[in-house]
C-alpha cells in the first residue's frame, strides 16, 4: 500500500522536530492512523492534563481535511460527547496547504480559547457564557479527573 | 461495484469529496488523447461528466522538451518520485509537498501549485489554497512562465520509478528514459493476441508471449511464467531452503543471492580487503566493524583517489599525443617559415578536434617561458620593449574570440588550464606505442613546435607594435592639429589686442598730445606684434606658446591684478620693466600685461 | 491504487453521522429510542421511520466515547404480520469491528428462525452479510473499494429487515412485547 509522499514527509517531519506539547505517532498497521497527544496550554483550564486524540487521514488529504476526534473526556464548548471537534479548518476551510501540524497547533489553540459562540456541545456553551468561572472550574476538574498524565 | 449504497465515511458536510483518482485526474488535465491502458485502476472512471479544470483553459504549453502531453501513458506518478538529491523548499508545491510538476501560478496572490494539485483543490473550494482569495480557474490562474524555475525543475536529478530500475537522471529526461529505455517499463505483450504487459527486457520476439501458466518448480502452483519471480519473492513457500548460516528461511532459488549478499551471520571479507585489512567476521559484525570506522578506509580512500589521478593523467596523457600528433601535423605540412598560415591552419584543427584547450594552452605556456628565457634575442626583445605581458595575454584572447574556439576567458584560467596540462614525462609513457623512438626525438619535436609557436607569437607583437604606433600617429596627429588651431587662434586675438591698442594710442595722441609713457607702450606693442606675426606657419613655435599659455593661465590674472595695482600707486613701470626684462615672454602674457596697463584710463 | 484502510472509531463516526442525517435529526447527540417510545412520539417516529426508508439506529449512549453499543428499530416490512410493527435491536460493536461482525439482538420479541427465543440475539449464520461478514472485510482489505462500503451496521439492519420478509407469514408475539431482559 502505498503512503502518498505528502503524508511520509509530513510524518517524518512530525517525528524529527515535534511541536512542543504535541505528539503524532502512526499506527504501525495503518499508517495514515495517529495517536496524538496534546498537552493542555498553560494559563488555560487544561493547563497540566494530556488528551489524547486520534487521527485519520482519509484517501482524499489533503483535498479533504483529516479526521480527528478527542479521546479523552473535555469539557470544552466546540467538543462533544463523542470527542468532535468544531473547528472551521476541519470543516469549510479546510485549504490543502494545511497539515497535520497545523491543524494540531488549531486545536491546541482552541484549548486555549474556547468559542462558545460556535458551540458542539450546546449545554457547555450555555455554562461558558452565562457562568464562565463555573465552566472553568468545570474544565479544570474533568481535566484533574480524566487528563492526568499519569492514566 | 454494483452496490447501491452511499459510503458510510463520507466526509464531513461542505467537504465534498472529490471522487476522481489522481491518475485518472493526470490524465483529465494532460491530455485527452491518451488512450485507455491497463494502467488505469479500476476505481478511476467514475463517471464520464468532464469537469472543467484548471488545464482546460489554454493546453498546457509545454515547458521544455521532456514533458508532452501524454506523459501518464506510461503511468509516471509525478509526484511519487524519489529525488535523488536535496530539495530546495521553495520548489515544493505547498499541496503535495513534492516539487512542482507543471506549475501554475496564481494572478492574483502570485502562489504556485502543481497543476493537478490546484486542480483538485479547486474542486471543492474557488479560493487560492493558502490565502483563501477567491479564484476564477478561467481567469485567475496561468502556467508558470519563470524559466529559472522550470529549468531548476527539468535538472532535478530523479530516481526511475519503475522498480529493479537504478537510473538517476534529470527530470525532464525522465520520460524519455521509461518510455524508450527502461528495461522494467512494462510494455505490450509480443504476441498480438496477448493483452497482457510485461518488461521490456523480456518483451522479446524471440521469447514469445510469456503469460503462459506453468507450475512453479517449488511448489506446484501454476502460475504465468513472467510472474515467477515476484511468485518466488511473495508467495511461494513449497520447497524452502534454510539458510545454513542464519535462520532465514527462503526460496531455494534466492539462497545463493541471500548468502553473497544479505545474510548477515555468513563469514564475510571487510570491504576495504583490497586496501589491506584483514578482518573476516559475519556481515553483522563487518558492519560493526565498517561504523566503527575501518582503519583501512582512509588508505582504501586514498588508492581510490589515486585511481582517479590516473584516469585524468592517462586522459591528459591522451590528449596530449593528440596534441603532438597534431603539432608535428603542422611542421610537416605548414612549414617553419609560413608560420602565420600554420597557426590558421592549426585554429581550424583546433576547433575540429574537441580537446581544443590544449594548443591555446601550450602556446601561453611557451610564451611565458619565452618571456624570462629569450630575452637574448634581438628581435623579441624589440617586439617586447613597450607591450607588457598582460597586453599579449589580451591580444591572444581576442585572436582566439575571433576563431571562436576560445575555451579561456582570462589569462587565470589558462594559466590554470596551462597548469593542469602538463604532465610530468608526457614521452616516458608513450614509450611503448607513442609516435616518438625516445626522449631526444620527442625534445625535438617539442622544440619545433616551440619555435613555431614564437615565431607565431613574434609575428603578433610586430603587428601589435604596429597597432600601437598607428594608434600614437592617430592620436598626436589630432593633437598636433588642436594645437595649430589655437596657435592661429591666439595670433588673431594678438592682432585684435594690437588694433584696439593703437587705437586708444590714437585717439589718447589726439586728445592730450602727449602720454605719460607713450614710448614704453609702443615698444610692448611691437613685441607683441612680432609675436603673433609668427603663429601662422611654425607648429613648433605654436605647441611652445600654447604651453606656457596654458601654465600661465592663472599667474597671467594674478600678474594682471598686480599690475593693476601697481599702476594705480604710480609703479607700474617697475612692473612693465620686470616682464620685458625677461627673456621669454609669452605674447599672451605680454598682451594682458599690456592691457592691465589700461583700465586706469579708459 | 491503495485506499486507505478507516479505522473503526472513524468508521463508527461516519456511520453514526449518517444516521443522524438519515433522521434528520442535525443535533450532535442522537436522541435514545426509548426515550422518544416513552414520549408517546410513535406517530413521528413511525414518519421518520417511512421517510427514511426502514431502518434507523444510533448510539445507546451518546456519551459513549467508543461506540460499542447502539440501538436499532426496524420498520416491519409490509404485507404480513411484521406490517405497522416497529422492532428494537441492540447492536454491539467490538473492538474488531468492522473486521468482524457486529453481535445483533432484537429487544423486540419477534418469532424468526435463527433468532434466539430467550435473549433475541440473531444467529449470523441465518443473516448472509453477518454470515459472510469476515469473509468480505479480508477481501476489502485486500482489494479496497474507497467509494463503497457493504459493511455497515444499516447494511446489517437491512438485510435483517430483508430476511424478516422472507418469513413475513409468520406468526408473532403480541406487538410492543419484549424479551425479559430487556424489560
Amino acid at each position: 500500500m502505498a503512503l502518498p509522499k505528502r503524508i511520509v514527509k509530513e510524518t517524518e517531519r512530525l517525528m524529527a522536530e515535534p511541536v512542543p506539547g504535541i505528539s503524532a505517532v502512526p499506527h504501525e498497521d495503518n499508517l495514515r492512523y495517529f495517536d496524538v497527544e496534546i498537552h493542555g496550554p498553560s494559563q488555560s483550564p487544561y493547563e497540566g492534563g494530556v488528551f489524547k486524540l486520534e487521527l485519520f487521514l482519509p484517501d482524499d488529504y489533503p483535498m479533504t481535511p483529516p479526521k480527528i476526534r478527542f479521546l479523552t473526556k473535555i469539557y470544552h464548548p466546540n467538543v462533544d460527547k463523542l470527542g468532535r471537534i468544531c473547528l472551521d479548518v476541519l470543516k469549510n476551510n479546510w485549504s490543502p496547504a494545511l497539515q497535520i501540524r497545523t491543524i494540531l497547533l488549531s486545536i491546541q489553540a482552541l484549548l486555549g480559547a474556547p468559542n462558545p459562540d460556535d458551540p458542539l456541545a450546546p449545554d457547555v456553551a450555555k455554562t461558558w457564557k452565562e457562568n464562565p468561572s463555573v465552566a472553568v472550574a468545570t474544565a479544570r476538574e474533568w481535566t484533574q479527573q480524566y487528563a492526568l498524565p499519569s492514566q | 461495484m454494483s452496490f447501491e449504497m452511499p459510503p458510510p465515511n463520507t466526509p464531513e458536510e461542505g467537504v465534498a469529496a472529490p471522487t476522481i483518482s489522481s491518475r485518472a485526474d493526470a490524465r483529465r488535465i494532460f491530455g485527452s488523447g491518451v488512450p485507455s491502458t491497463i494502467y488505469d485502476s479500476p476505481a478511476s472512471s467514475p463517471g464520464g461528466s468532464r469537469r472543467s479544470s484548471v488545464a482546460d483553459y489554454g493546453p498546457y504549453q509545454v515547458p521544455s522538451r521532456g514533458h508532452t502531453h501524454d506523459q501518464s501513458e506510461y503511468g509516471i506518478d509525478y509526484q511519487a518520485l524519489d529525488y535523488a538529491q536535496q530539495i530546495d523548499e521553495a520548489l515544493l508545491c505547498p499541496i503535495c509537498h513534492t516539487p512542482f510538476f507543471m506549475p501554475m501560478t496564481t494572478k492574483t496572490c502570485g502562489h504556485t501549485f502543481c497543476a493537478s494539485c490546484l486542480d483538485r483543490a479547486l474542486e471543492t473550494q474557488h479560493v487560492c489554497p493558502i490565502d483563501r482569495r477567491p479564484l476564477d480557474i478561467s481567469r485567475d490562474i496561468s502556467q508558470t512562465r519563470t524559466r529559472v524555475i522550470l529549468d531548476q525543475l527539468d535538472r532535478l536529478k530523479v530516481k526511475c520509478p519503475n522498480s529493479g530500475c537504478d537510473h538517476v537522471c534529470s527530470r525532464e529526461l525522465l520520460y524519455a528514459h521509461v518510455e524508450r529505455y527502461c528495461e522494467q517499463t512494462l510494455v505490450r505483450c509480443p504476441d498480438h493476441h496477448c493483452d497482457e504487459m510485461i518488461c521490456r527486457k523480456d518483451a522479446r520476439p524471440e521469447n514469445g508471449c510469456l503469460h503462459y501458466v506453468t507450475p512453479c518448480p517449488y511448489c506446484e502452483m501454476a502460475i504465468t511464467f513472467n510472474d515467477l519471480e515476484r511468485h518466488y519473492d511473495q508467495e511461494c513457500t513449497g520447497q524452502e531452503a534454510e539458510c545454513p548460516h542464519c535462520d532465514a528461511v527462503l526460496v531455494r532459488h534466492r539462497l545463493a543471492k541471500h548468502i553473497a549478499t544479505d545474510c548477515r551471520e555468513v563469514e564475510t571479507h571487510c570491504q576495504f580487503q583490497s586496501a589491506g585489512c584483514k578482518q573476516v567476521a559475519p556481515r553483522k559484525d563487518i558492519e560493526e566493524h565498517l561504523k566503527n570506522g575501518c582503519i583501512y578506509e582512509a588508505i582504501a580512500n586514498l588508492m581510490q583517489a589515486r585511481e582517479q589521478d590516473h584516469k585524468i593523467i592517462n586522459e591528459l596523457k591522451g590528449r596530449l599525443d593528440a596534441l603532438d600528433g597534431r603539432t608535428r601535423h603542422l611542421e610537416r605540412y605548414g612549414g617553419g617559415g609560413a608560420g602565420s598560415s600554420g597557426v590558421r591552419e592549426s585554429s581550424a584543427f583546433t576547433r575540429a578536434a574537441p580537446p581544443s584547450s590544449g594548443l591555446t594552452a601550450d602556446a601561453l605556456n611557451n610564451l611565458n617561458r619565452m618571456q624570462s628565457a629569450t630575452s637574448g634575442d634581438a628581435d623579441i626583445d624589440e617586439a617586447n620593449h613597450n607591450i607588457t605581458l598582460d597586453d599579449l595575454f589580451e591580444t591572444f584572447d581576442q585572436e582566439n574570440n575571433h576563431h571562436n574556439d576560445s575555451n579561456y576567458s582570462s589569462p587565470q584560467a589558462a594559466a590554470a588550464a596551462m597548469a593542469a596540462d602538463a604532465p610530468p614525462a608526457p614521452w616516458a609513457h608513450n614509450s611503448g606505442d607513442g609516435p616518438w623512438e625516445s626522449p631526444e626525438d620527442y625534445m625535438l619535436s617539442q622544440f619545433e613546435a616551440m619555435e613555431a609557436k614564437i615565431e607565431d607569437l613574434r609575428k603578433m607583437m610586430v603587428e601589435l607594435d604596429g597597432r600601437h604606433t598607428m594608434r600614437l600617429v592617430n592620436d598626436t596627429m589630432r593633437m598636433n592639429e588642436q594645437i595649430a588651431e589655437l596657435g592661429s587662434k591666439v595670433g588673431v586675438l594678438g592682432m585684435h589686442t594690437t588694433w584696439l591698442m593703437s587705437m586708444q594710442r590714437q585717439s589718447r595722441g589726439q586728445q592730450n598730445g602727449s602720454g605719460s609713457t607713450p614710448g614704453t607702450t609702443r615698444s610692448n606693442i611691437s613685441a607683441s606684434g612680432g609675436g603673433s606675426g609668427g603663429t601662422g606657419g611654425n607648429n613648433e613655435e605654436g605647441r611652445g606658446r600654447t604651453n606656457t599659455a596654458a601654465t600661465g593661465a592663472s599667474s597671467s590674472s594674478r600678474t594682471a591684478t598686480q599690475t593693476q595695482q601697481g599702476s594705480r600707486n604710480g609703479d607700474g613701470e617697475s612692473a612693465r620693466g620686470r616682464y620685458l626684462n625677461t627673456s621669454d615672454i609669452p605674447p599672451l602674457r605680454r598682451s594682458s600685461v599690456g592691457r592691465g596697463e589700461n583700465p586706469p584710463r579708459l | 491504487m491503495a485506499v486507505a484502510q478507516v479505522p473503526r472509531n472513524f468508521k463508527l463516526l461516519a456511520e453514526l453521522e449518517k444516521g443522524e442525517k438519515g433522521m434528520g435529526a442535525g443535533a450532535s447527540s442522537f436522541p435514545c429510542w426509548r426515550c422518544v417510545m416513552n414520549a408517546g412520539l410513535t406517530i413521528l417516529v413511525i414518519c421518520f421511520i417511512r421517510y427514511t426508508g426502514a431502518c434507523s439506529y444510533g448510539l445507546e449512549d451518546p456519551e459513549d466515547i467508543l461506540m460499542t453499543h447502539w440501538t436499532g428499530t426496524i420498520w416491519g416490512p409490509p404485507h404480513g404480520n411484521h406490517e405497522n410493527r416497529i422492532y428494537e435491536l441492540k447492536m454491539e460493536c467490538g473492538a474488531n469491528y468492522p473486521k468482524e461482525p457486529p453481535v445483533i439482538h432484537f429487544v423486540s420479541q419477534i418469532n424468526l428462525p435463527g433468532v434466539s427465543q430467550t435473549d433475541g440475539r440473531v444467529d449470523p449464520n441465518y443473516v448472509g452479510i453477518l454470515r459472510d461478514w469476515t469473509r468480505i472485510s479480508a477481501e476489502l482489505s485486500r482489494n479496497p473499494r474507497p467509494k463503497e462500503d457493504p459493511l455497515s451496521l444499516e447494511a446489517a439492519l437491512i438485510a435483517i429487515r430483508k430476511y424478516m420478509e422472507e418469513h413475513k407469514k409468520l406468526p408473532q408475539p403480541p406487538e410492543g412485547s419484549k424479551y425479559p431482559m430487556y424489560k
